[in-house]
């Protein structure tokens, strides 16, 4: 296997009402928690929240742009969603290889304007090569 | 008469929930790149972020109803394989586990998709706090 990059590229996504029904429409999640203020704000969310794995694409492209098509051969992502994801936030994808693991990164979502962690969690790759066929 | 929704109850553990048939059709590429952006169209972070959209999109079509305001709190991903361009997917949905925790409702649920050929494409697992 050869050596991965130290980190991942950092990609970006500004969250907007658009963005979010965009989503909503592409999953098929019209969960009111993402699109209806009066009863998100109500739940133990308080407010209108993005759809958490919206986030997970973001990492698919970092993943993509520092290592390439062959690493998505055996990727497998663990996250937990710590903190909403509100409208506004500018998201921000980033990774970085775990000292005790060669083919791992800890990877992170974060709201630029906050600095805070949305979604943290690792990222395992197999057999990954830098540069390779799409699986 | 309307069917009431899922409830927490409902779940049973090791029980298959069902599953769903869908076509990775070019709308989806199309909707994705609207939002993340046209430039890596038709590249491998498209793809497994269209993966991730038909687990979403099986989970929903098969546990329906639901109540609404359901969060999830943690996804576990593995891309095994990414679906083709038309490829018709089959994703299998079923209850690993439901727990009360700080009396919360958390169910995890796992989809996995295959493609036409029969490879398997994708396992997720999504912890999921039910609403009441």
């Amino acid at each position: 296997m050869n050596q991965l990059p130290e980190t991942l590229a950092p990609t970006q996504l500004t969250i907007t009402p658009e963005v979010i029904a965009a989503y909503a429409e592409l999953t098929q999640d019209f969960n009111p928690i993402h699109l209806d203020a009066e009863f998100a704000a109500k739940t133990l969310m308080g407010g209108v929240i993005a759809h958490g794995t919206m986030s997970i694409g973001l990492i698919w492209q970092a993943l993509e742009n520092s290592i390439g098509a062959a690493a998505f051969a055996d990727a497998h992502l663990d996250i937990r969603f710590v903190n909403p994801v509100r409208v506004g936030e500018t998201l921000v994808a980033g990774g970085r290889l775990r000292a005790d693991d060669p083919r791992s990164y800890d990877v992170w979502v974060r709201a630029g304007q906050h600095d805070g962690d949305r979604l943290i969690g690792s990222l395992s790759l197999a057999a990954t090569q830098t540069t390779g066929e799409t699986p | 008469m309307t069917t009431p929704p899922i409830t927490f109850a409902d779940f049973e553990p090791g029980s298959p929930l069902g599953s769903h048939v869908e076509a990775c059709a070019p709308a989806l590429a199309k909707s994705w790149q609207s939002i993340f952006g046209s430039a890596d169209a038709g590249s491998a972070a498209q793809g497994a972020g269209i993966a991730v959209v038909l687990a979403m999109r099986a989970y929903l079509a098969v546990v329906s109803p639901r109540p609404p305001g359901n969060i999830q709190a943690r996804q576990r991903f593995q891309v095994h394989g990414l679906p083709r361009a038309g490829e018709i997917v089959r994703s299998e949905v079923r209850c690993l586990d439901k727990q009360v925790k700080r009396e919360r409702f958390y169910v995890d649920l796992q989809v996995q998709g295959s493609g036409d050929d029969g490879r398997v494409l994708y396992t997720a697992v999504m912890s999921l706090i039910w609403a009441r």
